[in-house]
């Protein structure tokens, strides 16, 4: 039950962080909401990489819905219109748009959850 | 029990995994590869997405744009069309400049990247001899001389140019804070993501550089070469196939009617004889010649017609435009209003070029067709070289050097140098390399208040040559075939050579002067009531000026349907007019088929011949797309085409030396021919007259007998049910600027038409679709009616925008194809109930 809320919250922090980063157009930063989420909370990289992937994932998603979607964008069509320029299937975009955010966070997890260890060990 | 947070080797090689993972993540995304494109592509925040909030349109919007001087209010009508209502005319062509870029970004940098040869930087090297054509013809260079000396003649208070050069300043601003806008809100047209570069600004030269690129599609070709390298092989046979007047009868709308010019058919028909060297050089230019863009180049096949008020129901005239043009999505045309103090015009515009082209304004409107003369413009001569010198006219000059994007390209006198063997140079003299201010005449003529005023702003239209037919709202009508047509001497007085084709370029042959403004192909209120101007020759063989060949103009069966029509009916209305605009009747078939089937009838017994002759029998001559008798038609005459014209070419050894020179996929008007309007044009007399020599030596009902049977076998291979009606055979299909298949739309069942049609649908007919489908047509199907400006009517058949996912990228298409109109929203003061979106612009940014 601990672990649950445990990483619920990594899980919440990663999105809302991840979130906020996204609007820097660096999309590797996103590797700090993973960090930041895990340094303070986790000390298991497995747990700690499953929600950070998962709140990555939720945070673009969210992103999209709520930078497009909410404004009546089709981002669907585009992705799709964009695959077909590039010569690859359109939903290619959204799998790397969510796959990469998500590899992101699970990097900072990782990075967290060492660094967790480092400062306990000293 | 293992401590969690104990720190172990494991840990380390977690750790360092993660960290390479990473550091291969930002380097795939830094470095310039398909994947890090890719992986920038699919950023949420600037990658691809960002373009879907170009396709929403908001009901209601306030934008603050940099140079503005006053707020400049934008409606979008119901119909998608914009309209532009600004206090001053710089804030008017700022604001167009902004909506156009808003809505064609892309489409604006490619045609200026394709109009100066600088694809291969985005798309690939495999661009790259296309850009080393379109650097070698000039096009940069002049449009850069183009603006420079407008600017010179606007410091010299020049009105025409002063009026350019603001149009063009504060277009250009327009469309670079649209630029500007993009980028800051991330809503970049995505192929410049997928591309992986960014919009340079936009300058007034780039509108130049898309005149450049009309020029080259209307007004530039390889004719001449053709003509050469025949008359090399064929002698004197060439100018019984290219005559130099149609052997068809034709409607001269500017008349000279009378008796042939003698001096000019001889001019025509005295075509310099090239040697062997030269016949090289000839046919590697020929090679070299129009490298396959994204497009195939236009058809010369469009329609413009005015009809003056004693032939309407209304007592004023009505106008009709359908200029053809190749089909893209997005489409080249831009519909909107522009209205400020002194200035309210309603038109088609093109990317990059802030005024209408075709389009109207209270008092008067004007459509334009291809003139298609002389040679479309684009001369050769062959000059003596020796190191960095040129031979002309008994000195030796110095060869003018450019350098662009690290090509060398050399000029003498004519123009560019193409193609350099054995000390001799095959240099281009192209018209479309003269100063011509274009916008500057456009610009005129959308403020004229009556014809008089677009006939003194046309004399400075220089090229592309061009059919400007025109009406006013006080029932004047005329046309006026625009353009500088060069008078070419001998300075030894003796007759020059044919222009069509290749000149000695020593200085024995010349440019003595050009066709006087006033003496130019023009009728102004004809008694008739009536002016056709299809692209067919404009004057008759008593013009005393040289004016092409029959290579170039269109055979005229097209403004022979229009002009029998107008001129045989009366009380004519806008609804006659949109029926005549898509005619489906082929001409060449009524014409050729009264031989046909006395050929047929002589061979009954045949089975092949039998069904064709009870199709044929009862045809109307109608390419509907319900019909197999139309189908049967096509298929005898392009088999007849065949069995002509290859065994001439073969036989003259024309081929196999000049193997290349042959009919493409997208080659001719008529699957397997050239294109040459010409060898059409003899067809058509051969098989209406019974009379093939000395082009055939046969007999022409055998001709039509086995054309028949090989026509009606490959139909049988093509369709064992018998099911070969004309609408298997072609339909209408609009490629996707991109290239991309999913982008693109058709083909599309359309009405009925062929090559010799109103509704053109050449290029179609090679086979079953979607084998070569037409990819041309009437680019804006335009009725303008003179008595109630505000009651035209028109459509082209694409849409407003470039993106895909919009509401407004091919939405016209399906009513286009139909055949149907939209009436052209013309007013100062929109309604809610025609307006979907309003757009506030207001100075800032």
């Amino acid at each position: 039950m601990r672990d649950l809320l445990r990483y619920s919250i990594v899980f919440l922090i990663t999105l809302a962080l991840s979130y906020a980063l996204l609007y820097t157009g660096i999309w590797a930063l996103t590797t700090i909401a993973g960090l930041v989420a895990t340094v303070a909370f986790s000390r298991e990289y497995l747990k700690a990489a499953i929600s950070s992937f998962i709140g990555g994932i939720t945070s673009s998603g969210l992103f999209l819905y709520l930078n497009y979607a909410v404004f009546g964008g089709p981002v669907l069509e585009v992705a799709y219109y964009a695959g077909a320029v590039a010569g690859i299937p359109g939903y290619t975009f959204l799998l790397l748009t969510f796959l990469l955010t998500g590899i992101y966070c699970v990097i900072g997890s990782i990075i967290g959850v060492f660094t967790r260890k480092i400062i306990h060990k000293h | 029990m293992n401590n969690p947070m104990e720190v172990r080797g494991k840990d380390y090689i977690v750790l360092g995994v993660s960290v390479l993972v990473l550091i291969i993540l930002l380097l795939l995304s830094l470095y310039i590869t398909p994947i890090g494109i890719l992986f920038n592509a699919a950023n949420p925040y600037d990658g691809i997405y960002g373009y879907s909030l170009n396709a929403v349109v908001p009901k209601y919007e306030v934008l603050y744009i940099k140079g503005l001087y006053a707020p400049v209010i934008v409606t979008i009508d119901k119909y998608g069309v914009y309209h532009i209502y600004a206090s001053n005319l710089h804030d008017l062509f700022l604001a167009f400049g902004f909506i156009q870029a808003e809505n064609r970004l892309f489409q604006l940098d490619l045609m200026r990247r394709a109009a100066m040869g600088n694809l291969s930087a985005i798309l690939g090297p495999s661009y790259k001899s296309y850009d080393l054509f379109q650097l070698k013809i000039g096009n940069l260079i002049t449009a850069e001389r183009d603006w420079n000396e407008t600017l010179e003649l606007a410091e010299e208070g020049n009105p025409m140019a002063n009026l350019t050069v603001m149009a063009l300043e504060a277009y250009s601003q327009g469309v670079n804070d649209y630029i500007a806008y993009a980028e800051e809100h991330h809503e970049l047209p995505f192929e410049f993501i997928l591309l992986n570069y960014r919009p340079q600004p936009w300058t007034p030269v780039d509108s130049f550089l898309i005149q450049q690129y009309m020029v080259e599609g209307l007004e530039f070709s390889d004719d001449a070469l053709i003509l050469s390298l025949m008359y090399y092989k064929m002698g004197n046979l060439t100018n019984t196939l290219i005559p130099p007047f149609s052997l068809i009868s034709q409607v001269y709308f500017a008349d000279y009617n009378g008796s042939p010019n003698e001096t000019v058919i001889e001019e025509t028909e005295n075509i310099w004889p090239i040697n062997s060297t030269i016949a090289q050089m000839a046919y590697q230019l020929y090679n070299e010649w129009d490298p396959p863009f994204i497009n195939p180049h236009p058809q010369g096949h469009s329609n413009a017609w005015v009809v003056s008020g004693k032939k309407t129901a209304t007592g004023y005239p009505i106008l009709v435009g359908g200029p053809v043009l190749d089909f893209s999505l997005p489409f080249i045309w831009f519909e909107a209003q522009l209205v400020a103090p002194g200035f309210n015009v309603f038109g088609v515009f093109l990317p990059g070029v802030p005024v209408p082209v075709i389009g109207f304004n209270q008092h008067v409107a004007w459509t334009l067709t291809d003139v298609q003369a002389i040679s479309w413009g684009t001369f050769f001569f062959v000059q003596a070289i020796n190191g960095d010198y040129y031979y002309w006219d008994g000195h030796w000059y110095q060869i003018k050097h450019y350098y662009i994007n690290g090509v060398e390209l050399n000029w003498t006198n004519w123009g560019p140098i193409m193609v350099e063997k054995d000390h001799l140079a095959l240099v281009m003299y192209w018209l479309g390399n003269n100063y011509s201010n274009d916008l500057g005449v456009l610009l005129t003529i959308a403020q004229a208040n009556n014809w008089t005023q677009i006939y003194n702003a046309l004399r400075y239209w220089y090229v592309p040559y061009q059919n400007f037919v025109f009406a006013d709202v006080n029932g004047n009508i005329g046309v006026v075939s625009a353009g500088l047509y060069p008078i070419f001497a001998m300075r030894n007085g003796s007759l020059p050579y044919s222009p069509n084709a290749i000149m000695p370029g020593n200085g024995e042959e010349y440019i003595a002067w050009y066709i006087q403004y006033s003496d130019i192909p023009h009728v102004i209120n004809p008694p008739s009531g009536v002016i056709v101007a299809s692209n067919q020759r404009p004057v008759g063989p008593s013009y005393p000026y040289w004016f092409g060949n029959t290579m170039s103009f269109s055979p005229g069966t097209r403004a022979w349907v229009v002009y029998e029509y107008l001129i045989n009916h009366n009380n004519i209305t806008i609804q006659d007019m949109m029926k005549l605009q898509w005619n489906e009747t082929d001409l060449a078939a009524c014409w050729t088929l009264p031989t046909i089937l006395k050929a047929l009838r002589t061979d009954l017994s045949n089975p092949y011949i039998r069904a064709a002759y009870d199709y044929l029998k009862d045809w109307n001559c109608v390419m509907s797309p319900d019909s197999k008798a139309a189908t049967i038609w096509f298929y005898i005459y392009s088999e007849a085409y065949f069995n002509v014209f290859y065994g001439l070419f073969n036989e003259t050894g024309f081929w196999p030396e000049f193997e290349n020179i042959r009919p493409g996929p997208a080659g001719g008007s008529w699957p397997n021919t050239f294109g040459l309007a010409s060898l059409d044009e003899d067809l058509i007399y051969i098989l209406d007259t019974g009379n093939g020599t000395p082009i055939y030596n046969g007999s022409v009902y055998s001709l039509i007998i086995n054309s028949t049977i090989s026509a009606m076998k490959l139909l049988e291979t093509y369709y064992p049910n018998g099911n070969y009606v004309w609408g298997n055979f072609y339909g209408f299909y609009w490629p996707s600027i991109t290239g991309a298949r999913a982008l693109s739309v058709g083909p599309l069942p359309g009405l009925g038409g062929d090559y010799f049609t109103l509704n053109d649908a050449s290029g179609g007919g090679g086979g079953p679709l979607p084998t070569l489908p037409a990819t041309s047509g009437q680019s804006w199907t335009f009725i303008a009616n003179l008595a109630n400006l505000s009651n035209s009517y028109g459509v082209f058949p694409g849409g407003q925008g470039e993106n895909p996912a919009g509401p407004f990228y091919d939405n016209y298409i399906p009513i286009w194809i139909k055949g149907e109109y939209l009436p052209l929203i013309f007013t100062t003061n929109i309604t809610s109930q025609n307006m979907i979106a309003e757009i506030i612009l207001e100075p800032g940014g």
